[in-house]
């Protein structure tokens, strides 16, 4: 007989069971009951990019660009160049910069002719070489119309070297940034903008003055100071 | 002895009774007469559990996940970042957009202007919206001005410079991206291009019209902040102090925080 009631009190829990199992709900709640936002998870260590399409750690890259010196008001504005990097890891490259300036004045020298000034007797700059790092700080991808998706590096660049001058050379600095858009693993678009600080000899001389009795002066006589000169570079790089 | 027989039914009804045991024996199939009768009994008056569809996931077929066996995954090939873009951090349709930002032009060698801008944008979808812009500059000459008026005794008459700018602009946003910082944050970001037509005022007085484009990014801070960076190009014919009428274009570079509103809606 205990046994028999142990059997039935075990009969009892699993009706119990078996009725509350089939008797399950779907709950459905309101909807502005439900989560409307998504969050992103904070983990200890975050890893944003694990597998780069675009690996640059210990690899070269090779760039051809043409520069316009946005702020140059006298001599012509374009330079091309070329510069190598060396990719230390993801995050840091060094290189070298090289740009040769075009020859020629710009339109306002051109103009001021009529104000009886010659500035083709002042020297001009020749070319630019830099020592330039990048910090490239941030590595994304986008997508283009849905349709295209390219990768892409933005970067800080600082770089020390000399501007040349048809008389003499000086030391320069150089701040920009950067963005290349990458449209296979190997070749990208790249843009920058820099702000260059030097000395250089100053064009506006009285003795650059057709009608000055001291006309034509010599390199000598143009005054030196510091200029500042942003330039915009558009180019290509291929990435070895 | 009736007892015994009494307890032997109970137990079998109750493993009968019991949902996993009856889910068990269909597949196990032991043949037992009185269990399958006793179970179409209860077939009979159990509840129907109802079968609900569920609308966005269905589950892979057996068929798909059966491996026959174990010798191609060494020609696997590595996993590597998937392109595609998930759905909006921070989404602009039917939001409006409040920027302003420092602001100086970056190709004018004559003049040094810094001044802001002040953008309103309304988005119709994510990729097009349109801009309402005003700007104002403040100018000095630069150093080659006056040495030139200095030295040589040239004014610059022929040269003008904005004071302020108002137009509107049709805004398209193509591109939308993710960027890692230093591979640590993920900062979403839009890359748009602009074009419209404004009015620039120069330092004489007068209006010009004013051919205005323009491109840049929103990097996303949060859901309702976004930094921005904006280079527009404007280009108008201005009357000079030698009543001259020449073109001019100026290129600006302007970074600043956008606020978009109302609040998102979301997925």
């Amino acid at each position: 007989m205990r046994d028999g009631l142990k059997i039935l009190f075990v009969l009892l829990s699993a009706l119990l069971l078996h009725r509350t199992a089939f008797a399950a709900e779907v709950i459905e709640l309101p909807p502005e009951e439900l989560a409307q936002e998504s969050v992103l998870p904070v983990f200890d260590k975050p890893v944003s990019v694990k597998n780069r399409n675009v690996v640059t750690q210990d690899k070269i890259d090779l760039n051809f660009f043409y520069g316009m010196a946005m702020t140059e008001p006298i001599y012509d504005v374009s330079k091309f160049g070329i510069a190598g990097y060396y990719n230390l890891n993801e995050f840091h490259a060094f290189g070298v910069l090289f740009a040769k300036n075009s020859g020629g004045l710009s339109k306002y020298a051109d103009q001021l002719k009529a104000e009886d000034m010659d500035f083709s007797v002042a020297p001009k700059p020749e070319s630019t070489f830099l020592l330039d790092y990048n910090a490239k700080a941030y590595y994304g991808k986008m997508s283009m119309s849905k349709s295209i998706v390219l990768n892409t590096i933005l970067y800080g660049s600082a770089g020390i070297g000399m501007v040349k001058f048809q008389n003499k050379s000086y030391p320069a600095l150089a701040l920009g940034l950067g963005q290349k858009f990458f449209f296979n693993s190997h070749w990208a678009f790249r843009f920058d903008l820099r702000m260059y600080a030097n000395n250089a000899p100053i064009p506006f001389n009285k003795a650059a003055k057709t009608t000055d009795p001291n006309y034509p002066a010599g390199y000598g006589d143009f005054e030196e100071r510091l200029t500042y000169t942003s330039n915009l570079e558009a180019g290509l790089t291929y990435l070895f | 002895m009736l007892s015994t027989r009494v307890c032997t039914l109970i137990s079998l009804l109750a493993l009968a009774l019991l949902p996993s045991a009856s889910f068990a024996q269909a597949e196990a199939g032991t043949g037992s007469e009185d269990l399958e009768i006793i179970e179409m009994e209860l077939g009979k008056s159990a509840p129907k559990n109802e079968v609900r569809e569920t609308p966005t996931y269905n589950e892979p077929s057996t068929k798909e996940n059966e491996m026959k066996d174990f010798s191609g995954l060494g020609r696997l090939a590595p996993f590597k970042e998937i392109s595609v873009i998930q759905k909006r951090f921070m989404p602009k349709t039917e939001r409006f957009q409040l920027f302003f930002g420092p602001s100086f032009i970056t190709n004018d060698p004559w003049f040094t202007s810094i001044g802001a801008w002040l953008k309103g944008s309304y988005f119709f979808s994510e990729t097009w919206g349109v801009e309402l812009s005003y700007s104002f500059m403040s100018t000095e000459e630069r150093q080659a001005t006056k040495e030139l008026k200095e030295n040589n005794n040239i004014k610059s008459k022929s040269l003008v410079y904005p004071k302020s700018y108002m137009g509107a602009d049709i805004m398209w946003v193509p591109i939308y991206g993710k960027m890692s910082y230093f591979n640590e944050n993920i900062i979403p970001f839009d890359l748009y291009f602009s074009a419209g037509y404004g009015s620039t005022e120069t330092q004489l007085g007068s209006s010009a019209s004013t051919l205005h484009i323009a491109t840049g990014q929103i990097f996303a801070l949060s859901k309702a902040f976004a930094a921005r960076w904006d280079f527009s190009w404007n280009f108008y014919n201005a009357q000079t102090e030698d009543n001259e009428t020449n073109a001019f274009n100026n290129l600006f570079l302007t970074v600043g925080v956008s606020w978009f509103f109302p609040e998102a809606k979301y997925r």
